[in-house]
């Protein structure tokens, strides 16, 4: 990303003296309560029923977490950079710029290489991470949906724009899921580094599954990133790979905080996937926080030990640590999980717990069955071999990877829509939270006040300008709110107060509505309908 | 000296031989996977080539 891009964050909630601590009674409590089995709400929709989030818990669970999600493109007789040009004309028309920040507080923009890129707006629990990501995916297909009603229009061909959410074309170049937390700016560089174990064998869980082709042939491995990364730790993003990307961009007070930016994720389709990703992450770097001792499992050679578990998965390899012990990939991801467990307090850190320690059996028996449903990798691979089973394709097969497309494909084309409405893949939040999270901000974080200025400025007719720590009104002095957390700041509010709807002439100009308000509209409207 | 947990140790190596995955689909769950096929298999069998060529963009970061 360039200088502007996704906030990031994740605060310990413990490093203030004033954060509550709660007594280990309750936290078995809310452990208990997350484990029973839980009625299905009443406003449940038909298909499965998302995986019980306890409504009402707002615990600060995750910290300050944001994903930027660079998308691929293609289209019939238009190169990528046609179609991300015409995808993106009422964005511009919108924002007069192909970078807006929408009413959602979110970040929508054309990224390097012609990749539509949504990015969340800064979240502080699991569900809304979750609803604002798919919100994104719902938006960047509308967009691409809504180039053909324009040709339509105009008497022009359709261009059948196809929407990925996956980290890779069909030659190999790779685009990414870049995740953000919010840690203390002092210990972030050790925490960054005790991190890396973690992240390196993370991919047994939230791996996306992904064929790789190259001259010896075609094997499906777990991981679609593994095979991009080239280093460590490093502030590059495009000429080589890190997992954790070091550009000191905090978005916040920068005397006290950092934003760590993992790059190694894969784009996940599965909410429960996306969901543990970010919970078992923030789970780690807050127990840290709290001072509890990250395992020291060193590894001999990260770059190596990444590739060795996504490609060796069938028949998994310890892998080397610097002191010359072994571990195998999921003991190192236990020994994590037994350490998160000193954090979690909120239903949602159950839930993520009790995902990680299911994938971690199954890892350690060999049976996977019950997680097709809450696994990328192993809900694309069950549909990826039944099709083989049944055509007789070989792994290379064009059928195979148009299968593999399909998998990612956002819209009513993709499988995800399907798969969720027949319960083979399992929601965290339902299609209301994900619709409501296109058009409205995340009530807990400063992304409340961006995306309330947004929306308020525009029915004003007034001039604005936004980035994630500043709210301008024309040439005013902008308004900085350095805390992400800040959701109710106080010269914030009285300048969104200020904001009276047009009247007049400027009233008629802003009661039309634009192309992208439209866009976004007939977004939430396929979630509820099509459950895209 | 730190103490050393027992997360931090290696497993042992006779725990090191977990069971090969299996991955084999229960029959219920093959049906339903059978009629998702169903309804895509004629874009698979369609076009794949051409659609799979065709998505060729340059790398983002």
């Amino acid at each position: 990303m360039t200088g502007q891009d996704g906030i990031v964050t994740r605060l310990g909630a413990q490093n203030s003296v004033e954060a509550p601590t709660r007594r280990a009674g309750d936290r078995l409590g809310a452990f208990l309560s997350a484990l029973r089995p839980q009625e299905p709400t009443s406003e449940a929709p038909a298909g499965a029923t998302p995986e019980p989030a306890t409504p009402g818990d707002r615990g600060a669970s995750a910290g300050v977490v944001g994903l930027e999600t660079e998308y691929g493109i293609t289209a019939d007789g238009l190169s990528a950079d046609e179609a991300a040009r015409e995808m993106f004309a009422p964005v511009v028309a919108w924002g007069r710029s192909t970078s807006v920040f929408t009413p959602a507080g979110a970040r929508l923009y054309l990224d390097l290489g012609a990749h539509p890129e949504y990015a969340t707006a800064e979240c502080s629990t699991l569900a809304e991470l979750v609803a604002q990501d798919r919100a994104g995916d719902a938006l960047v297909a509308e967009l691409g949906r809504a180039v053909d009603r324009r040709r339509a229009a105009a008497g022009r061909p359709p261009a059948q724009i196809a929407v990925f959410k996956n980290n890779s074309d069909s030659v190999g170049h790779s685009f990414g899921a870049h995740e953000n937390y919010q840690v203390t700016r002092e210990g972030a560089a050790a925490l960054a580094a005790a991190l890396i174990p973690f992240l390196v064998t993370r991919q047994l869980v939230a791996g996306a599954g992904h064929i790789e082709v190259d001259q010896r042939g075609a094997r499906y491995v777990l991981s679609a990133r593994a095979g991009h990364v080239s280093e460590t730790m490093s502030s590059a993003s495009t000429r080589a790979r890190p997992i954790i990307n070091t550009r000191d961009e905090p978005h916040a007070d920068g005397q006290k905080y950092r934003r760590l930016h993992v790059i190694v994720g894969d784009s996940n389709m599965s909410q429960m996937a996306t969901r543990w990703k970010f919970g078992a992450t923030s789970l780690v770097i807050a127990a840290a926080a709290r001072g509890a001792r990250l395992p020291r499992m060193e590894l001999a050679n990260p770059v190596r030990a990444i590739s060795q578990v996504s490609r060796g998965w069938r028949e998994p390899s310890p892998l080397e640590l610097v002191d010359g012990r072994t571990a195998r990939p999921a003991s190192i991801q236990r020994a994590y999980l037994e350490v998160a467990l000193e954090a979690a307090e909120t239903a949602e850190d159950a839930a993520v717990i009790g995902l990680w320690r299911k994938a971690l059996d199954a890892w350690d028996l060999g049976d996977f069955d019950g997680l097709e449903t809450q696994l990328d990798w192993l809900a694309k691979l069950r549909l990826i071999e039944r099709y083989q089973e049944r055509s007789g394709a070989a792994l290379e097969d064009a059928r195979v990877a148009r299968l593999a497309l399909a998998y990612h494909q956002l819209g009513p084309q993709g499988l995800r829509g399907r798969l969720e409405a027949s319960g083979m893949l399992t929601r965290a939040v339902s299609p209301w939270d994900v619709a409501r999270a296109v058009l409205e901000p995340p009530p807990t974080t400063r992304a409340r006040l961006r995306g309330r200025f947004v929306a308020r400025a525009r029915a004003a007719g007034r001039e604005y300008s936004v980035d994630w720590m500043r709210l301008r009104l024309g040439d005013a002095p902008a308004v900085t709110v350095a805390d992400p957390l800040d959701s109710f700041n106080a010269a914030a509010e009285q300048l969104i107060a200020g904001l009276k709807p047009a009247s007049g002439r400027r009233a008629r100009a802003v009661e039309t509505k634009a192309e992208l308000d439209k866009i976004m509209d007939r977004a939430a409207d396929a979630v509820l309908a099509e459950g895209v | 000296m730190e103490q050393i947990r027992k997360a931090d140790l290696p497993p042992r190596a006779d725990d090191d031989a977990p069971a090969a995955p299996v991955l084999r689909a229960p029959q219920t769950q093959t049906q339903m996977i059978d009629s998702l096929l169903d309804e895509i298999d004629e874009v698979l069998e369609d076009s794949a080539e051409a659609f799979v060529r065709g998505f060729v963009q340059k790398g983002g970061q």
